[in-house]
């Protein structure tokens, strides 16, 4: 056989070698064909550099060609891995922006004939002599005819600040060609390594990186194949397109899973040398950190998630996704398998911050001590395994899992030889879950109490329910230091709130384990919150006590709790080292209510009530359940004292007696709780909105819990008189009050499904509240509303608030409602609805309003103070109340002994057995003289409103004349304050005592007497009018234009604009504007109404004494003189009549409370005298 | 008349030009050829050495066949006229310190170009002794360097090409090798310089640009730690990479008509290294014979009357051997396809007549002990007319010296082919047909150090009896033909009458020496 003159191995054939003369020269078809036969060494993985021979100045870019498109090339590796590499870097550009980016700068080495011209003639710049070798040099043909050897562009990589210029060539063979210097490029890069690498091998991409490559690739082909004009390499480009479909193939066996579905996208920036290579530009880019290997799935439910991004950098990850460590992404280019080393994970962990990506070690889930509870004790939702035991994780593991299910199946407890391992599985955004592993030894392993005096209100979760309270008391010396409650959500706000990405990383890593940087942003020193992004409260604690043995602080957490924090008791070695967590199962709403709900709130002196009407469940009364919650498991007999003062520790319906109670701060509490618990802030900011000290009293009023209640009263902590209190340190308690309830209100609500803004809320106010207490009152129930309403949330606009008189509200009641529609049959009617500060009136006529008004006489005044004045009748009803009434006020304190006794009354009023109690007594001792004084009282204060109705009637009836042919009226009784005179008759017996005492106002209206029937008629419901009576009305209606019309009802000598004038019994309020200053009052009218109550009731009181007088017309005088004197110029132009009261009604109350005094002296005083034997 | 031009590039450029020149001087060779070396490496041995032949055989020649008082006519030897352009050597960078980035001057805005194409360390590489295997660097460098405008080398060159679009044809003829420096860097980048010269002009008839790629034939002891100059174990890589290159390079660039490939299967082995400088002095080897006779049938083929039709591609040419440990003269490829024994008549004839020379030199010469009185007697004396011939004047001294040189010079050549050639069979020996000059040998050859070549001692003179040995047994009959004269067979002849009167002074003689050195009646040149 010949053999060739050529370096050939020697078994070298080629297709004419046959055909080959001996001693001849013959072509040779092929000099690749000769090149695969030299006898070399077969290799494929030469570096490019070490190929020196290829004689032209481009030769970087030939090798290339060469190179890539010959799989038998010494250098095909490592030139296939630089162009993929290269590839991948403009696929993955956008999204890896923050990484780094791509610049292109063309050189043009087209010379036009002009310019070849004018350098022969020495015009025009000359080309540098590189530029000219290379032109002269240059390649020819290319993969399309669009591509230029003469328009090239050369490709820098910019990261980090730093340019690294040279990097590859655009070239028009290959698309992209590496440049000489390329193996120098070290980082950050997309893939593990940091360092050029063919991705496909080098790996630790992120996960969506596989899809974009593979629709990036896949679009060069099809840019590829749809070039036009003749490529003057059609070859090369067929070779092209089968290295890029190898690739492609390469890229879709690397992908796993599914990625989040990526973006179209483009490189910025880049100026193409000529459009053939713009395809190079046009990407796609997905979620940034979050498909890479490593990602952790946050599950959020707000927008702050999509602010943080967590890789897990642990061993488990790769054992999860069955890969090599190395093979692993992590982030920034950097894979598990080198994080590893604990400089370089330090040095990315600090990277990773600046760009606001948390690497996590496993230890940042886990506590550093294993906790078990002493004997006896469960903590009721943690997982099985740590019943007896704390959860020990880090609050920032609470991030990764759904909530309490999910996690308490995560979590479990293996037993080891030396000790137990915490096994905790953490799902990955990839879709598989790592199996974080923590052992705690002996060292590790502590025994504690468990920490019982720990609640948290309400007892339900919900995104939009921002009102969650902790509340927690320990010893620090002996006992596990609680440390706050947190959630996903609370966690995710407060990094969010980080204002650069650095910051953020760093908040993120202060939830993780060993660390307690979290509390040193909410000093336990002092009231203080943590804010997010938009300044909104995250978190907010106040320390309550502060003693050596006793830290006892409440929180507010507006985004939920999933887990209660503790630490060990600080050590002088170690101090407090975090200790894990117990769980909190708060279960979601039912939702078996209606969407939407309206709520009325009847805001009594010493009751209120509340009714809630919804389209499914319809109108009922509202009632609170307990919902505490106690996850630490210890839930005794005792805590309802305990946690009385923050928590309405029980099941409680309504109505709650109108009264406050003072938190009680132990220890030394600093200045600024000091001067919150003197004066709230009105605003309800910036101290926390939840914080208020007299929160959720609801007061124990069974029997021998009054111990408890006389210390209350003994401290003075117990505020009573709210609605009507005027003095500045008193009025921002109605906020505290009003707050409370209705928060507490929408809990009852938003636990059966209707959110807080759906709730609409509808409030009454009295008559007698005058036009500044009126507005005052809208003001602070529309501040309650925007701060206890969800602002964020995405609903309709928040539904208006309604306010209407009590006596409208009550009159809508005894008009519309059902249960009354048979009571008021005549066609006059007069309802009084007497409650316990004042009495509301109304007058309908044929079914129409044609009058309301309203006087502050009511229970309070004709009952409670005469029960409070006469303690044998409270001896009668209850006679161990009355004991520990009676020592309660012996003590001297803060108080009066008569003021604290007014209180316990009060209370003792207040609860739900008095009017049961009461009956039994009443029967026993109605003909007592001290159950005979409370007769009178009463019947003096309702003859009296009569008298006064009677006024009004009789002037009503210039303007309805029809008035006068009315021949029966029916007498409508409603309010608790009623109750009493149902003792007096009722129902429509027009012959009881009570029927004639409302004769009174029928003989002042004028009408006669004989013949004239009245029917009293009680309430159905009594306290429950106002409440139902507001459900009742049309909102839309608004409030309705009954004139306003209020007679003096006494005569008032007063010096007015023209000298002395007496102004009459039967003027109007108003006309008191035009009196400067009262001289004197006299009591004509007045004495007409003590005759017809003795006529009437069957008593007589004689006011002739001086001390009478004094006490009636002194006092009222006294009342209404500097009310006059001191009225502003504005008030007197506005001639409004609800500014004032009505002189007849202050002399009315000013007899009714001395009538409500110690029986005997008050008989004496007045001539209080029984005619006959009484009733 | 068509020119004839012939570059070496590189080292092994010009030991196959050297061949050339050898091959010229048997008569092998077109009329006239203009002969011009390119190196970066100034004092590259081999460069040095073809330079020396060329000196000694342009000496020759005009001593010979000038129109001087020794004359020789009707006769293949010395038959090229051979001259050089105006230098002989064109060094693309002189300067001692020059590297890449100092010959490509200010970058302006073209660093980043620069930073892609090369590294650091290429473009500081300093070039002083060439481009140490960087072919990409030398072949920037070199196209920087050529000034085709204004260089006197180049004009020369750019000119006669241009003139082949005037009518005369050109035949330039660059030789190289794919490996090492110069010449794998300046083997394509001159063609394509020059072809894209004359595309520049328009001229696409005319002209044949072609070469001769050396690729790997030989090896040496691998080079000390450090040197960066070609490993002879990196050679067949780097052809490798080369190769590809040109393939591509062929395919889309009409750079050469024809590419002359040659190699060697097994390498000969030098047995030393010299990096560079001018030490580095590669024995002659066959397969730069091979070369050779390529380019001679190269420049004997007419140029193209008319363009190629779209012709892009490269003719590669290569040849075979029939058998892989044997080389005869039937696996020599013909200069002429027409003359199948040319180049066997005329090599085999030109070393029998140095066989000749060598015996007869001094004779001639007259040198005290080798000319006695008895030669005035014999015929050849008188009729070739020595007897009157003033051998005292500088003319005679000259002749006689220049074709000692030129024979010596060729003797080395062809003995240095015929030893080393034995150690090229690898496992084998090969058995080397072509020649056998060991009768020319003064000692036995040696080698001085790991650092030195073979050296391949000439004997100064031949006496009668090694003359009659060398000549008789320097070149064998090829199969079939008649026996091949003898020593005895020459001293006949020259006793016969002169065969041509053209001739004068030692031309006769000499003449007459070389004709008679014919392998056989009938297989000289001129058939």
């Amino acid at each position: 056989m010949a053999v060739y003159n050529l370096p050939l191995e020697a078994d070298f054939t080629h297709g004419d070698l046959k055909a080959a003369k001996i001693g001849a020269w013959r072509t040779f078809g092929s000099l690749d064909g000769l090149a695969s036969g030299l006898p070399i060494e077969k290799r494929t993985d030469v570096a490019p550099d070490a190929l020196k021979s290829i004689p032209d100045a481009w030769a970087q870019v030939q090798l290339v060609h060469d190179a890539l498109f010959d799989s038998t090339h010494e250098a095909h590796d490592q030139v296939r891995a630089q162009w993929r590499a290269l590839l991948t870097l403009f696929a993955l550009q956008p999204t890896h922006k923050d990484d780094y980016t791509l610049s292109i700068d063309s050189f043009d080495f087209a010379t036009t004939k002009e310019e070849e011209q004018g350098r022969a003639k020495g015009q025009g710049p000359r080309p540098t002599r590189l530029r000219s070798v290379l032109e002269e040099l240059i390649p020819q043909g290319a993969v399309a005819s669009e591509a230029k050897w003469s328009r090239l562009g050369v490709v820098d990589f910019i990261a980090r600040g730093e340019r690294f210029e040279a990097l590859a060539m655009l070239s028009p063979v290959t698309l992209v060609a590496p440049g000489r210097r390329i193996a120098l490029l070290d980082g950050p890069l997309p893939w593990k390594g940091g360092s050029i690498a063919d991705p496909t091998v080098a790996g630790g991409l992120r996960r969506g990186a596989w899809t974009i490559l593979e629709k990036y690739l896949d679009q060069l082909v099809t840019g590829l194949r749809k070039l036009g004009g003749l490529a003057d390499r059609p070859d090369d480009r067929e070779k092209l397109i089968g290295q890029i479909e190898a690739f492609k193939k390469d890229c879709a066996t690397r992908k796993q899973g599914g990625g989040p579905a990526p973006e179209p996208a483009e490189i910025g920036n880049l100026a193409y040398p000529s459009p053939f290579f713009g395809m190079l530009g046009r990407t796609w880019t997905s979620g940034g950190p979050a498909d890479l290997d490593c990602a952790l799935t946050v599950r959020p439910r707000n927008v702050a998630a999509s602010k943080a991004q967590f890789m897990l950098v642990d061993a488990s990850v790769a054992r999860a996704l069955e890969r090599e460590e190395h093979d692993v992404s992590v982030w920034g280019g950097a894979t598990l398998g080198e994080l590893a080393d604990e400089t370089l994970f330090a040095d990315r962990r600090a990277a990773a911050a600046k760009k606001g990506v948390v690497l996590l070690r496993a230890e940042d889930f886990f506590a550093d001590t294993f906790v078990r509870f002493q004997a006896g004790a469960e903590a009721e939702f943690n997982p099985d395994d740590f019943k007896r035991s704390l959860v020990p994780l880090s609050p920032l593991a609470l991030l990764f899992f759904d909530g309490h299910s999910e996690l308490s199946q995560s979590v479990s407890l293996e037993a080891s030889a030396d000790g137990v391992d915490v096994v905790l599985r953490v799902p990955l955004a990839a879709g598989k879950t790592a199996l974080l592993r923590r052992r705690y030894g002996p060292a590790e392993t502590i025994e504690m109490p468990a920490p019982g005096d720990l609640a948290l209100w309400p007892n339900f979760e919900e995104k939009d329910w921002h009102w969650n309270y902790l509340r927690f008391e320990y010893n620090p010396k002996a006992e596990l230091v609680t440390r706050f409650g947190a959630s996903r959500e609370l966690i995710l706000a407060d990094v969010a709130g980080g204002a650069l990405d650095e910051d953020k990383a760093k908040r993120a890593l202060e939830w993780g384990s060993g660390r307690c940087e979290v509390e040193a942003r909410v000093t336990p020193s002092r009231s203080s919150e943590l804010t997010g992004p938009s300044g909104e409260t995250i978190l907010q604690r106040i320390r309550f006590a502060a003693v050596s043995d006793s830290i006892g602080e409440h929180h507010w957490v507006p985004h939920g709790v999933e887990a209660v924090f503790f630490a060990t008791p600080p050590s002088r070695e170690r101090g407090s080292v975090p200790a894990g967590c117990v769980l909190v199962d708060r279960p979601a709403s039912t939702s078996d209510d209606s969407r939407e709900a309206t709520v009325a709130v009847d805001f009594g002196t010493s009751n209120t009530i509340a009714f809630v009407d919804t389209v499914r469940k319809g109108l009922r009364r509202i009632a609170f359940q307990n919902r505490l919650v106690f996850p630490a498991g210890r839930n005794d007999a005792a805590l309802p004292l305990q946690y009385a003062d923050f928590f309405p520790m029980i099941d409680h319906d309504m109505p709650l007696p109108t009264v406050l109670k003072e938190r009680q701060i132990s220890g030394t509490p600093t200045d600024e709780i000091r001067a919150f618990a003197a004066d709230p802030d009105p605003n309800l900011r910036p101290l926390p909105v939840g914080f208020t000290h007299l929160a959720f009293f609801t007061p124990r009023l069974a029997s021998g819990s009054y111990l408890a209640l006389s210390e209350s009263v003994k401290n003075g902590q117990l505020k009573f008189d709210l609605k009507w209190s005027d003095s500045s340190k008193d009025r921002p308690l109605v906020r505290v009050y009003l707050r409370q309830l209705m928060l507490m209100i929408a809990a009852e609500l938003r636990q059966s499904g209707i959110r807080t803004n759906d709730i609409q809320w509808r409030f009454s106010f009295p008559q007698a509240f005058t036009q500044d207490q009126e507005s005052q009152f809208r003001s602070t129930l529309e501040d309650i509303l925007k701060g206890i309403r969800d602002e964020k949330a995405e609903v309709q606009a928040a539904l208006p608030l309604m306010v209407q008189t009590e006596a409208e509200a009550a009159a809508a009641y005894f008009a519309v409602d059902r249960d009354q529609e048979n009571a008021g049959s005549s066609q006059l009617i007069l309802m009084l609805d007497i409650g316990g500060g004042t009495t509301d009136f109304a007058v309908r006529l044929d079914k129409a309003l044609i009058w309301q008004g309203s006087v502050r006489v009511a229970g309070s005044h004709f009952f409670r103070d005469y029960l409070v004045n006469n303690p044998k009748l409270v001896t009668d009803i209850d006679p161990n109340q009355m004991k520990e009434i009676e020592q309660a006020s012996s003590e001297r304190s803060l108080t009066t002994a008569e003021s604290r006794r007014s209180q316990l009354v009060n209370l003792f009023v207040a609860r739900a057995t008095f009017h049961r109690e009461f009956e039994r007594a009443y029967l026993n001792h109605a003909n007592d003289p001290v159950w005979v004084g409370l007769r009178q009282c009463a019947e003096t204060a309702l003859g009296g409103m009569m008298h006064y109705l009677g006024l009004v009637l009789h002037l009503l009836q210039d303007e309805h004349p029809r008035l006068r042919d009315m021949r029966s009226i029916d007498i409508l009784f409603g309010g608790r304050g009623a109750t009493y005179f149902k003792h007096l008759g009722g129902s429509r017996p027009s012959d009881s005592p009570l029927a004639s005492l409302c004769r009174l106002a029928v003989e002042r209206a004028g009408w006669a007497a004989d013949g004239f029937a009245v029917f009293p008629v009680f309430s159905g419901q009594p306290k429950e009018e106002v409440g139902r009576g507001l459900l009742l009305a049309d909102p839309a209606a608004g409030r309705p234009k009954t004139p306003v019309l209020l007679p003096l009802g006494l005569d008032i000598l007063a010096q007015a604009e023209n000298g002395r004038e007496r102004f009459g019994p039967e003027e109007r309020l108003e006309r008191l504007y035009d009196a400067q200053g009262i001289e004197d009052i006299l009591l004509d009218e007045f004495d007409a109404f003590l005759k017809g109550l003795r006529e009437h009731a069957g008593f007589s009181i004689d006011l002739s004494s001086s001390a009478a007088q004094k006490a009636v017309r002194g006092r009222t005088l006294a009342k209404i003189g500097p009310t006059i004197r001191g009225m502003s110029r504005r008030v007197r132009d506005q001639r409004n009549p609800q500014s004032l009261e009505a002189p007849f009604t202050t002399a009315l109350r000013c007899l009714v409370e001395q009538m409500a005094g110690p029986v005997e002296e008050r008989n004496r005083l007045l001539g209080v005298e029984q005619l006959g034997s009484g009733r | 008349m068509t020119a004839k031009m012939l570059l070496g590039v590189g080292g092994t450029g010009a030991k196959v030009v050297e061949a050339i020149l050898h091959c010229c001087g048997a008569g092998l060779g077109p009329a006239t050829l203009q002969v011009g070396f390119i190196d970066q490496d100034k004092s590259n041995g081999n460069v040095s050495r073809a330079n020396q032949t060329l000196t000694a055989y342009m000496e020759a020649r005009q001593n010979w066949r000038g129109d001087g008082a020794h004359h020789i006519e009707g006769s293949d030897l010395l038959l090229t006229e051979v001259s050089t352009f105006k230098r002989s050597l064109w060094t693309p960078h002189p300067d001692d310190n020059s590297s890449l980035e100092s010959a490509l001057g200010d970058l302006g805005g073209d660093g980043k170009l620069f930073d892609l194409l090369f590294t650091q360390e290429e473009q500081r590489l300093k070039l002083d002794i060439g481009y140490q295997a960087r072919a990409h660097v030398g072949s920037a460098a070199m196209t920087a360097a050529i000034r085709k405008e204004s260089d006197p080398f180049w004009v020369d060159i750019v000119n006669k090409l241009v003139a082949a679009g005037g009518g005369d044809g050109v035949d330039l003829l660059l030789v190289g090798s794919a490996f090492g420096g110069t010449g794998a860097a300046g083997f394509p980048t001159v063609a394509r310089l020059l072809r894209r010269e004359l595309d520049k002009k328009g001229i696409k008839k005319g002209a044949r640009i072609s070469g001769v790629l050396m690729l790997p034939y030989f090896g040496f002891t691998p080079p000390k730690r450090g040197e960066t100059v070609a490993r002879a174990d990196e050679l067949l890589p780097q052809t490798k990479a080369a190769l590809r290159y040109y393939h591509d390079l062929f395919e889309r660039e009409h750079v050469f008509d024809d590419a002359y490939l040659v190699g060697w299967n097994s390498k000969f082995e030098l047995g030393y290294h010299n990096p560079g400088k001018g030490g580095q002095i590669n024995p002659a080897l066959l397969p730069e014979l091979i070369a050779a006779v390529g380019a001679c049938g190269f420049f004997a083929g007419e140029p193209p009357k008319q363009p190629p039709k779209e012709r892009v591609a490269t003719r590669v040419l290569v040849s075979a051997r029939k058998e892989e440990h044997r080389f005869g003269w039937g696996d020599l490829p013909p200069v002429r396809d027409e003359k199948p024994n040319e180049v066997y008549a005329q090599l085999g004839r030109q070393i029998r007549f140095a066989a000749a020379w060598k015996h007869w030199q001094p004779i001639l010469n007259r040198d005290a002990g080798v000319f006695s009185g008895s030669y005035r007697k014999r015929a050849w004396f008188k009729g070739y007319g020595l007897d009157g011939l003033d051998t005292t004047d500088a003319a005679f001294a000259g002749a006689m010296a220049s074709m000692d040189r030129y024979v010596d010079q060729f003797a080395e050549w062809a003995l240095t082919i015929q030893l080393l050639s034995r150690q090229s069979g690898g496992s084998a020996e090969m058995a080397f047909d072509l020649w056998d000059m060991n009768g020319f040998l003064s000692q036995p050859s040696f080698r001085k150090d790991e650092n030195s070549p073979l050296t391949v001692p000439v004997a100064r003179t031949l006496s009668e009896a090694a003359y009659a040995s060398a000549f008789d047994r320097a070149v064998g009959s090829r199969a079939g033909d008649t026996p091949l004269t003898t020593a005895a067979d020459l001293m006949r002849a020259l006793n016969a009458r002169p065969r041509s009167s053209r001739n004068s002074g030692l031309g006769g003689i000499v003449e007459a020496m070389h004709s008679n050195s014919a392998v056989a009646a009938g297989l000289d040149g001129g058939n």
